[in-house]
């Protein structure tokens, strides 16, 4: 069966994770590597690192108080390096579009 | 410090408890704590807040409250968790904080509602295998389904005239559970559904849903009603010694002719017991009497219907439900001024007018004579009621 795309939120939590960071540290980055367009909810953030980590895309470095941090793992870099390759090419193929306009 | 409570809406109606909380808010009650029906709010200076309910989904056995991380998460976004209850954990932020939404997508809110849909669900899954289970129970000891459907009916009749009020609290009780957990389920299920199509959530709904309000407002003042009649019936229960001498519309066996000295072997009061209820005066008596080298006792249940019309009903439910025999053993018989009668073996029962006797004699007679004495102790009770 073919790989599903990635969500756009999954894929900037992983972009946010090729740095260790917490949760709140996350959505910052995440808002601040988009300039903003993307407003991370924390609902959202939370159901996708406890995703993520099912999935073995990302671990747990630390755990202080009520904060844990985490970091991204080989199976992690590999399926956003993959992604990024695929929306690459999408956007390599829609060139056509230049034309166009 | 000044408080109040108030009603909130369903746990089924995200948006509706977001507003609610935001409008009492901005009226100046800052919500302090929910609880199942009611949620608590003290005095403040009226501003505009924001609410906003996370659910936790928890899986069975799991506990409900929101993990140590999320709720870290949701503070660190501006949000303050102010309270939960079950499911249902509400925030709160400051009106124009720049708190971010929950949720970037309806779709991954849509998930949060599978716990509280779950507990919805297997409310009325526990009450429907309830009542499988109590039915295969009782049917087993009926003797087959039809049976005990047959009997169930039977009993409720003679629950319906003796307790009608009662009843009829249990009956709008049941249909309230049933009718709020049906509607939540829906009510849920319509959101779900929603939320998966990518609409999202409205945190200021303004249907009002009038249907839901009238049938629930209803159901509650049937239930209070009920349970205030409820009470009128249980405070007007009349018990009492009994009496030498009838002062009733029963007999007593000194009437019937028997001499000897009342004592129950069993050591229940030997008393009249008096009740009234919507449907009819019942008059429940107990006697027990040492005569010579044996006992007689009779149980006399006495009915005065205010629906003469439910009389041979009634008399049929008792005979059903009868403690000795079951309905197909009774026989009719002829007993003077009775419109109909019928017996078997101690137990008779009969319809006069708007009365239904049911009595349970043990003369301590040779069986061939048993039918005659019920008879006449029957007889002697509807002179009693025709007087």
């Amino acid at each position: 069966m073919e790989k599903q795309p990635m969500s756009e939120a999954m894929y900037y939590v992983l972009l946010a994770l090729m740095q260790p960071d917490h949760g709140y540290g996350i959505m910052g980055h995440i808002r601040e590597l988009t300039g903003g367009r993307v407003v991370m909810g924390p609902g959202t953030l939370y159901g996708i690192l406890t995703r993520l980590r099912a999935e073995g895309f990302i671990t747990l470095k630390e755990e202080s108080d009520r904060k844990k941090t985490y970091e991204i793992t080989q199976a992690g870099r590999d399926a956003l390096i993959s992604e990024y390759r695929r929306l690459k090419r999408m956007v390599s193929d829609g060139d056509i579009l230049e034309e166009v306009q | 410090m000044e408080r109040r409570y108030a009603f909130q809406p369903g746990d089924y109606a995200i948006g509706e408890n977001e507003k609610f909380y935001s409008d009492m808010a901005e009226r100046g009650w800052s919500l302090m704590k929910r609880g199942r029906w009611l949620s608590r709010f003290k005095r403040v200076k009226p501003e505009k807040t924001i609410y906003r309910i996370e659910l936790a989904s928890p899986r069975i056995f799991e506990d409900k409250g929101l993990p140590e991380e999320k709720l870290s998460l949701f503070e660190d976004c501006g949000w303050e968790f102010v309270t939960s209850y079950d499911l249902i954990n509400v925030f709160r932020a400051p009106d124009g904080s720049g708190a971010p939404e929950f949720y970037m997508e309806p779709e991954q809110q849509a998930e949060t509602l599978r716990g509280l849909r779950r507990s919805y669900l297997s409310g009325i899954a526990f009450a429907l295998a309830i009542i499988v289970v109590y039915t295969l129970i009782f049917a087993a000891m009926s003797g087959g389904i039809n049976e005990f459907l047959s009997s169930f009916w039977e009993e409720m009749l003679v629950a319906a005239v003796e307790e009608t009020a009662m009843l009829a609290l249990c009956t709008l009780i049941i249909a309230y559970g049933v009718w709020q957990s049906l509607y939540g389920a829906v009510r849920t299920a319509i959101l779900y559904k929603r939320l998966r199509r990518g609409e999202p959530l409205d945190h200021s709904p303004k249907n009002r849903r009038i249907g839901h309000k009238v049938i629930s407002g209803a159901l509650l003042c049937l239930c209070a009603v009920s349970a205030a009649l409820c009470l009128v019936q249980y405070i007007g229960v009349d018990r009492y010694k009994l009496p030498q001498v009838s002062d009733g519309p029963y007999i007593t066996l000194e009437e019937l002719g028997w001499k000897g000295e009342r004592d129950d072997p069993f050591g229940n009061e030997q008393e009249v017991r008096v009740s009234t209820s919507i449907l009819a005066e019942h008059w429940d008596v107990n006697e027990y009497l040492l005569d010579g080298d044996g006992g007689v006792w009779i149980y006399q249940d006495i009915y005065r219907l205010r629906y003469p019309g439910m009389c041979t009903d009634l008399a049929q439910a008792i005979m059903c439900s009868a403690t000795f025999s079951d309905m197909e053993n009774f026989v009719p018989i002829s007993i003077e001024g009775a419109d109909a009668a019928w017996y078997t073996r101690l137990e008779t029962v009969a319809v006069c007018d708007e009365y239904v006797i049911y009595i349970t004699y043990s003369p301590g007679t040779i069986e061939e004579n048993a039918m005659e004495d019920a008879a006449r102790a029957v007889g002697a009770i509807i002179s009693r009621v025709t007087l």
